[in-house]
């Protein structure tokens, strides 16, 4: 109703509308909400995997656990991992923040708890067509949240009946993920120095340090050089 | 059924420590920008840092795994370069080495 005032507002329509923008998106959740539910099915229960979906909600996160979660649970390293991979989000909220300013605080701390990176490419193009609404993104949750606990749970009740995941390539699967984000995140040439230097940051910690201290030192000299190497 | 309903306490203690880190990582953007100002330097590291935890997941994939690993991220690789279709360039290097490691073993 108010799309087109400058104040800041959360109206229902504007949740309708976050709703309908996200329909496309949260259709193709669901195969990767089986997808994880399978993958995660041959580790942990369904019930385990469902609430990770539920209360962590990062695709993303929850499939580069999958590679650590091997009793004793590295419970720092699983944590760690997803504030690395999840670190992405603070540069995205940074960007809504202008637009949602006027609300009150706690409204819009507590909704972009449920940003996704769909959820957030979707608000932002409609902010910035002119509309202020928080609805917009509380939308783009209510049409992703349910479908990707859903996946899950339906997936790993699949995946927890015996399934051999490497005989069925769930390793690849879990791998695919992150080559096909890492392709679909390429902005151009000054995204290669910094990816390579955490393939290698990678490849020395994996061959000279224990445990799963390669993400950490991957992530470090990929931002690293992103800050070393000259702007284009 | 009491297996599918099976929740450990460590495993609820990852997935509890998990859920806060993400919602720290939400609403760090929005937080932050209420008291300081994200520089162009901290943007860029924050965003290579996040592609670098990507790469290392796969670097580590590919390190450790055999060699229907490697066709099969090759095969991901180039299906999502042609076809930007991320599902199926995913489903076709699942596949792919699936068959293999059957032809193998």
């Amino acid at each position: 109703m108010q799309a087109e005032s400058p104040s800041a507002s959360f109206t229902r329509a504007g949740v309708w509308q976050g709703m309908k923008l996200t329909l496309p998106y949260s259709v193709s959740a669901l195969p990767f909400g089986l997808a994880f539910g399978a993958a995660a099915g041959a580790l942990m229960s369904p019930a385990e995997a469902g609430l990770m979906s539920a209360l962590v909600f990062a695709g993303a996160a929850q499939f580069a656990v999958l590679s650590m979660w091997t009793a004793p649970l590295p419970l720092a390293a699983l944590v760690i991992t997803a504030f690395l991979v999840n670190a992405r989000h603070i540069v995205m909220g940074a960007t809504l923040h202008p637009y949602f300013a006027p609300l009150p605080r706690r409204w819009v701390l507590a909704i972009a708890g449920g940003m996704t990176d769909a959820g957030w490419a979707i608000t932002l193009q409609t902010m910035m067509r002119g509309s202020r609404d928080l609805g917009v993104l509380l939308g783009t949750i209510i049409m992703q949240w349910p479908v990707w606990v859903g996946g899950t749970v339906i997936g790993a009740v699949i995946g927890s009946s015996g399934l051999e995941p490497k005989r069925w390539g769930l390793d690849v699967l879990i791998a695919g993920v992150f080559m096909t984000s890492v392709v679909g995140l390429y902005r151009g040439r000054s995204d290669i120095l910094p990816g390579i230097a955490a393939a290698a940051g990678t490849a020395a910690a994996l061959l000279w340090l224990p445990g799963n201290w390669y993400i950490l030192i991957g992530g470090l000299a990929g931002g690293l050089a992103g800050l070393v190497q000259r702007d284009e | 059924m009491s297996e599918l309903l099976a929740l450990d306490m460590t495993a609820l203690a990852a997935v509890i420590g998990m859920a806060v880190a993400t919602y720290v990582t939400r609403a760090g953007g929005f937080w932050l920008m209420g008291h300081i100002t994200l520089t162009p330097r901290i943007e860029r590291f924050l965003r290579n840092m996040a592609n670098g935890v990507l790469i290392a997941i796969i670097t580590a994939a590919a390190m450790r795994g055999d060699v229907a690993m490697w066709i099969g991220l090759a095969a991901v690789l180039a299906v999502m370069l042609l076809f930007r279709r991320s599902m199926t360039a995913i489903l076709i290097g699942m596949a792919i080495a699936a068959a293999l490691r059957q032809l193998l073993v």
